[in-house]
């Protein structure tokens, strides 16, 4: 019980240091219940103090708690190691953050897209569960871009402004066509920015041969096919709905 | 066309026979099957929000803006835990278990989002991904600093994942308490979000409370890598 308690406080006052977001009043409470317990050894501090006594650490409300003299080491150095293998350049890792962001982004629009074709009054579940579909995927690719740039050797810092959270441009939709209008047009643009990538990271001085390799055998190699992919489908879509209008997009909607 | 108003004509008698309160649907169905041209059909049955045909009943009013808002925060809390696992997969990091476990907290979120925007557009809603409306259930999307240490990150985790429990319990006490009330709302929360939320909440304050324990030694380097390697087995 009380090594439990004193975990806890141990744990408020790291998490305090970090974050100043631990309430007091909690901590002190705390305090109090293992001082009412009639335990002999209730204070935490004594116990902590009588492990560590080289450095001082101070509460961060001093005045009113007594003073904690211990020391928990958290943050472990990290140790030399050659660094020559680290050989990504700037111009290509921005531009790997660049497209982490864009795939993103491409996920969100999809999100938007599916949530509309899910709603009640719009109703075209095929559609909905293509577009989520979609949006599993595009994060997954940022997602791998970030692991590639890991295994680099990068992402070592800056790794909190990596995504940031995105707006859509767009929330509603005219009908199906028009969304998989908007979907093909949001992976040419990708498939662009892809493109644009693999020029940057294979441009002279120095060529990242094995990102450009996997840039273009799986990056590009799932645009290519994804585009086609939606463009078969508008085109069907297309030709139903100039004669059948929503018939034509129920009876595609259902076999989605 | 024809089979279509032929189905909304089906639906209208059992909404008759439901004896539904207000029967505005079946109203608009009979003035636009009354009327001359197609159009004043269209307007009812296609995409517009302000259909009268609509899925939206009991508290879904009051409850949409805040399904809405915690959707967005676990869209962020997604992105957060991916950032925190890309943290410690980093070389000088090197946590695999670390980063399983924060990995697992991002799809989970993310799986979640879905989830719930499949709910709120079930019951009639809609979701709206920019506008941030203010909250309990809203999370800010200023993000902390993700690049901490091992004890920090159990701790952030524990915290964010309390965030989400108090979202959850928020949108709960809308759904019992609004002047209209939402039970089918609540019954979803309470069957797919707050167990797991309570589960996911110990498990995270046990972890932070074994890592914090273990680490109450001269040179922790080893509780870490122990540790380390039982979360890479769970
Ligand atoms: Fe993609």
């Amino acid at each position: 019980m009380v090594k439990f308690i004193a975990s806890i406080l141990l744990l408020a006052v790291v998490a305090q240091q970090a974050y100043g977001d631990f309430k007091l009043p909690k901590a002190r409470k705390v305090t109090e219940i293992s001082k009412t317990s009639n335990d002999p050894t209730n204070s935490v501090m004594k116990e902590l103090k009588k492990q560590n006594k080289n450095v001082i650490l101070t509460h961060a409300n001093a005045g009113q708690e007594e003073e904690l003299k211990h020391k928990l080491i958290c943050s472990l150095e990290v140790p030399e190691i050659p660094k020559a293998w680290l050989d990504m350049k700037d111009a290509c890792i921005s531009g790997m953050r660049h497209q982490i962001q864009e795939e993103i982004n491409a996920s969100y629009q999809y999100l938007a897209m599916g949530a509309y074709f899910a709603r009640d009054t719009v109703n075209r579940p095929g559609f909905a569960e293509q577009f989520f579909k979609a949006a599993k995927e595009e994060r997954e690719h940022g997602s791998k871009l970030v692991e590639y740039l890991s295994m680099r050797g990068q992402l070592t810092d800056n790794v909190s402004n990596l995504i940031n959270v995105p707006t859509v441009a767009k929330q509603e939709w005219r009908d199906g066509a028009s969304a998989l209008e908007d979907a093909l047009e949001l992976e040419i643009k990708v498939t662009k920015s892809i493109r644009k990538l693999i020029a940057t990271c294979e441009s002279k001085p120095y060529n990242h041969y094995h990102l450009v390799d996997y840039l273009t055998g799986v990056y590009l190699e799932e645009q290519l096919h994804g585009q086609r992919d939606l463009a078969g489908k508008l085109t069907t879509l297309k030709k139903m709905m100039s004669t059948h209008g929503e018939l034509g997009e129920f009876l595609f909607d259902k076999n989605l | 066309m024809k089979s279509f108003i032929a189905f909304a004509l089906v639906a209208s008698l059992c909404a008759l026979a439901q004896a539904n309160e207000e029967g505005v649907c079946r109203n608009s169905v009979v003035s636009a099957c009354g009327s001359s041209s197609f159009s004043a059909l269209t307007g009812f049955f296609t995409g517009e929000s302000t259909s009268i045909c609509n899925a939206r009943f009991a508290g879904i009013e009051s409850i949409e803006p805040e399904v809405q808002a915690y959707i967005n925060s676990q869209l962020t809390k997604s992105y957060e835990y991916l950032l925190l696992a890309t943290h410690f997969n980093s070389y000088q990091k090197n946590r695999p278990g670390f980063q399983k476990l924060y990995q697992g907290l991002s799809d989970r979120s993310f799986d979640d989002s879905i989830d719930l925007i499949k709910k709120i557009t079930s019951r009639g809603g809609i979701v709206d991904f920019n506008t941030r409306h203010e909250s309990p259930a809203s999370v800010s999307t200023q993000r902390p600093t993700l690049e901490v240490d091992e004890l920090h990150s159990l701790a952030l985790a524990l915290d964010n994942e309390k965030q989400l429990a108090t979202g959850a319990t928020h949108v709960h006490t809308r759904a019992t308490h609004a002047a209209l009330r939402d039970p089918e709302l609540a019954h979803y929360l309470e069957e797919s979000f707050l167990p797991k939320q309570a589960d996911s909440v110990r498990k995270l304050s046990g972890y932070a409370n074994d890592l914090a324990k273990l680490m109450k030694v001269p040179d922790p380097s080893l509780s870490i890598y122990l540790f380390d390697e039982f979360l890479q087995k769970q």
